[in-house]
């Protein structure tokens, strides 16, 4: 039985925080606002420095080719 | 040949927006996030032919990703766990003063998380894999992956002090907050 220090933190507070008695509320706006966040980034268009990194490994693999054919 | 490579590299380049924001969700900084990123990329390109074609692609980049993510984290550790109580401390009181949790806070808050439990959150709860691929993808069981979920979100709302949904209130300014650099949490 393997006793970590977050679940013996998890009794202190008796408010809403309880381990396995969260309220379905604060589970729910916990979850909505991690995938908020983590939308906002996701569906940002690709930075240009990553296209352009992409690329120069493309091109770099090719030269590789060539230079040993 | 060629014309594998091309279209794992289109690949990648469809992977990208779903690794930043695990990589921004994971570390809480943008700019470690890119770097994050941009190894992982590296990583892939020069693992490619250890990819299996048909395998879940987004799965085996993730795991380069934490994999990245814990090496680095390792070499940070110590400087982690100096600031780590005086920042909850500081985080649960600023909720008890304002009643109110905006994302600087939840931000914060998660950045507060052990990496692990912030991780498996994440996994489950935004990148939307299943508690079975997350653990291939973290390298445990899946009984793991279910209480470091049920730990993060406890240990979210302790720190956030969630009581109700009231305590959300609608977010104007979470644009404006997640599209600058945050100072990161070591400063505060």
């Amino acid at each position: 039985m393997e006793m970590t220090s977050d679940e013996q933190a998890g009794g202190d507070k008796s408010r809403g925080a309880v381990r396995g008695k969260l309220s379905t509320d604060a589970q729910d706006k916990i979850g909505e606002k991690l995938r908020g966040m983590y939308e906002t980034v996701a569906t940002e268009p690709v930075p240009e420095k990553f296209l352009d990194l992409l690329k120069s490994l493309e091109e770099a693999e090719q030269g590789q080719k060539r230079d040993e054919e | 040949m060629m014309q594998v490579k091309a279209s794992f590299k289109e690949s990648l380049v469809g992977a990208i927006p779903n690794l930043r924001a695990f990589a921004v969700t994971l570390t809480g900084n943008v700019d470690r996030a890119d770097d994050l990123v941009q190894e992982t990329l590296v990583k892939a390109w020069s693992k490619s032919d250890s990819y299996e074609e048909g395998t879940h692609l987004h799965a085996w980049l993730f795991t380069i990703l934490r994999n990245t993510f814990y090496s680095e984290f390792r070499k940070r550790k110590r400087e982690v766990e100096d600031t780590d109580g005086s920042i909850v401390a500081k985080l649960s009181s600023h909720a008890e003063q304002t009643g109110k949790m905006d994302l600087l806070d939840f931000k914060d808050a998660l950045t507060q998380l052990p990496p692990d439990q912030r991780e498996a959150l994440i996994l489950v709860g935004a990148s939307g894999f299943t508690c079975e691929e997350a653990s291939v993808i973290c390298g445990c069981a899946v009984g793991t992956i279910k209480s470091r979920v049920n730990r993060a979100r406890s240990k979210l709302t302790q720190i956030l002090d969630v009581e109700s949904g009231d305590d959300f209130g609608p977010d104007p300014t979470a644009q404006a907050i997640l599209s600058t650099n945050l100072p990161d949490a070591k400063a505060v």
